[in-house]
């Protein structure tokens, strides 16, 4: 199996922490997203388990170009709370 | 803690990290101890916070039998009821978060399901209303038996006190003197509140202390009495129960009472294997009444009581025919699950035969032969519209002795006779039934058990019996969503566009329910936005679930087809979110993979919108791979999408029987 990509271009605008939540900024590169649940589901649980693994952070928000997003385009995964481990 | 979340997130990004199973893990299911020894449920599944087992899986099985319960469930009926040593019916609906126990109705996190041929309960729900405590120790529940309940009513002049445990009951009195009654219960715990007020005739004060541990337990009941007071066993009518009478001083206690044994000498209401050693008994007092022998478990003469373990043969019939012996009818309660459906137990003798008629369009009328009502006749309005009434009585001048249970409803109102562990129930559904239903006769024994034998599938264009819509839902009608469409295609590659796909398969799974009596709304029937063109992500997504939460829709399902930006990933996965998505997902996954030959992907929890924001069951299907060449060239064949379109139409089947509509409608 191949490790699943965020869509290329996609990179980290700011990383910030409130409490134990890391609030990780894509830019909008990530809404190329295109794919099924497969796709979004793979990348965003990876970068939930990644950043989860550091001590001291248990939860992940999305933020895309600095803004909260309920969902990506034609998306299918519901991205407004923050994402922890036991989100899957 | 920055830099290096900083760092990893960059390797993320650059797509360098290890890839995650998306596969959600089937979770093993603990192992169970009761009473020393282990369950083994073959059967089983974990979802969440709770043990779905299967009815049929022997170890339950065994679990039901030592408890002294019963389980009565015929496919197609919605309803699943479990008969308890202390006649208590629990009745289960499929497909609804929601436990009727005799105190009333219980939010439950995980609905009765079917899977394959067997219906699915909630372990952990079930035991703890059959008095058994699931304590959990590391990876292993251990299963605590409990004192679940305590009844005290004032006959006459003296105080009956009935104690119900969830096993046979045996205890040792540790004082028994002028003011005091102390019973030591060895390998029980208990639930009963630790001090109860009473100030009935010869008893004030009930106090429950539990000491040991959750391996062996043992429960101290006291019961503080007026000085000199009297106090005895009586027979109890079932041997998970000690039935105690207390009277004021020089009042006389009943020729049906047994003094109560000495001090230290261990009592069980029937025979146990060898007893725990008994705790020292404080010898504070003499005991004021010298015992006999201690009482034994004798049944009462109207109920007769049942086997202790009638699920032992899975075939056979758990009941004896009663021959001779006097049959009775000794009980009538009627249950309300649902604004739409009433239903009436009927404790009875087991082995009784009845005939049933439907007269006109509104009478029906259930005859028990070879019976005597042991209760006054009644009459009553059960307090919902469309029954109007219901008597029983002893039919006078018949040549045997007959009971009849008569019901006058609303007309053309829907009808079943379920025999149960405890005589029969009978189910009246807020449905028109039809005028092809009228006029008809049934005939049975009362006191079957029927969950054993399940036949594979319930034949088509046959309405399940004891169907009745769950509370708050349209319970035919069934939602599907093709993914995507008007100006959001979906995933596109190898010449395939996901939401003309999704479409495809919808209207295909359409035709499917409507011809198996389903009602079905679509979110969207040609190409097109479903919120409008150009919406919010989210506004699009939340008008799909709008869709099914406002039509109170029975089940919400999804259609998608899969993409990734590798070629490789390919196969079926349906995914849940709510701990009630689970079994519908499982059963579409199950046919799915049966019937197309591609990758079983699993069913995965994720937290897809519209599978999270829906009320009701839903699952979203990921068919199959457009992103993938083997996927595509299937997904290209209406043939194939004609099979995707069976498989979950055949899961939804599974997992929900047929549509609660009668023969008539359907036709």
């Amino acid at each position: 199996m191949e490790a699943i990509r965020f869509p290329s271009g996609t990179h980290l605008l700011n990383l910030d922490f409130d409490g134990t939540t890391a609030i990780v900024d894509l830019s909008s590169d990530v809404d190329k997203v295109g794919g099924g649940s497969f796709d979004e589901g793979g990348m965003f649980k990876s970068l939930v388990w990644t950043l989860t693994a550091v001590h001291g952070i248990d939860a992940v928000a999305i933020r895309v170009d600095g803004s909260k997003v309920a969902t990506l385009p034609g998306g299918h995964l519901e991205l407004d709370e923050p994402l922890s481990r036991s989100s899957w | 803690m920055r830099a290096l979340a900083l760092a990893l997130a960059w390797i993320l990004l650059a797509g360098l990290a290890a890839p995650v199973a998306a596969q959600s893990q089937r979770m093993p299911v603990p192992a169970f101890w009761f009473a020393g020894t282990q369950l083994i449920f073959a059967r089983a599944d974990r979802v969440d916070d709770e043990i779905a087992v299967a009815a049929s899986d022997p170890g339950f099985r065994r679990f039901l039998a030592r408890v002294g319960a019963t389980l009565s469930w015929v496919p197609g009926s919605r309803y699943v009821i479990v008969t308890t040593a202390d006649r208590r019916t629990l009745t289960f609906t499929l497909g609804v978060p929601e436990f009727q126990s005799g105190a009333g109705n219980e939010q439950i996190p995980l609905h009765a399901y079917i899977d394959g041929n067997d219906v699915y309960l909630p372990f952990l729900t079930l035991a703890r209303a059959l008095y058994v405590k699931p304590v959990l120790r590391g990876d292993e529940y251990v299963l605590e038996p409990q004192i679940g309940a305590l009844d005290a009513r004032v006959d006459g002049r003296r105080t009956i006190v009935a104690l119900h445990g969830a096993v046979p009951l045996q205890f040792t009195t540790a004082t028994n003197s002028s003011e005091q009654l102390s019973l030591v219960f060895h390998g029980t715990a208990s639930t009963l509140e630790r001090a109860r007020w009473m100030a009935m005739p010869g008893l004030g004060r009930i106090d429950v202390s539990v000491s040991g541990d959750v391996r062996n337990p043992s429960t101290t009941i006291t019961f503080q009495v007026p000085p000199g007071a009297a106090r005895a066993l009586l027979v109890p009518t079932n041997p998970d129960e000690i039935v105690l009478a207390f009277a004021p001083k020089d009042v006389a206690l009943g020729s049906d009472a047994t003094p109560l044994p000495p001090a230290s000498t261990v009592v069980a209401t029937v025979a146990q294997p060898p007893a725990p050693p008994a705790s020292p008994v404080p010898e504070n007092s003499a005991p004021r009444i010298i015992a006999a022998a201690p009482p034994t478990f004798a049944p009462s003469p109207a109920p007769p009581v049942e086997p202790l373990a009638p699920l032992a043969s899975p075939s056979g019939t758990p009941f004896a025919q009663s021959s001779p012996v006097a049959s009775f009818v000794s009980a009538v309660n009627v249950e309300n699950p649902a604004p739409d459906a009433l239903l009436i137990h009927i404790v009875t003798s087991p082995g009784l035969s009845f005939e049933w008629h439907r007269l006109g369009i509104d009478r029906f009328y259930i005859d028990f032969t070879g019976a005597t009502l042991s209760f006054e006749p009644q009459s009553a309005v059960p307090g919902v519209t469309f029954v109007q009434s219901y008597r029983i009585n002893q039919l006078p001048n018949a040549p045997i002795p007959t009971v009849r249970l008569a019901l006058t409803t609303t007309p053309n109102r829907r009808i079943d006779v379920v025999p149960d562990a405890h005589g029969l129930t009978i189910t009246v559904a807020d449905v028109d039934a039809g005028q092809g239903y009228l006029a008809q006769v049934g005939t049975g024994q009362t006191g079957g058990e029927s969950v054993a034998a399940v036949p594979s599938a319930v034949p088509l264009g046959t309405p399940p019996p004891g169907a009745a819509p769950p509370a708050g839902a349209n319970p035919r009608l069934i939602v599907i969503d093709p993914g995507h469409g008007g100006t959001d295609s979906g995933a596109v590659h190898n010449g395939l566009t996901e939401k003309i796909l999704t479409l495809d398969i919808a209207l295909r799974l359409r035709t499917l329910l409507e011809q198996r009596g389903w009602i079905v709304k679509m979110t969207r029937e040609t190409d097109r936005d479903v919120y409008g063109p150009n919406a919010s992500d989210v506004d699009e997504l939340q008008a799909r679930v709008d869709v099914a939460n406002n039509a109170g829709a029975r089940l919400f399902v999804s259609i998608h087809c899969n993409a990734s930006t590798s070629s490789v990933p390919s196969g079926t996965t349906s995914y849940w979110y709510k701990p009630q998505d689970k079994p519908l997902a499982e059963a579409i996954q199950h046919r799915l993979i049966a019937l197309l030959g591609t990758k079983d992907d699993g069913i995965v929890r994720e937290r897809l919108y519209v599978v999270r924001r829906t009320t009701m069951p839903a699952t979203l299907v990921e068919t199959a791979f457009v992103s993938n060449p083997d996927d595509a060239a299937r997904l290209r064949s209406p043939a194939f999408r004609q099979e995707i379109a069976l498989g979950i139409a055949d899961g939804i089947q599974d997992y929900a029987g047929q549509p609660a509509a009668s023969l008539s409608e359907q036709q």
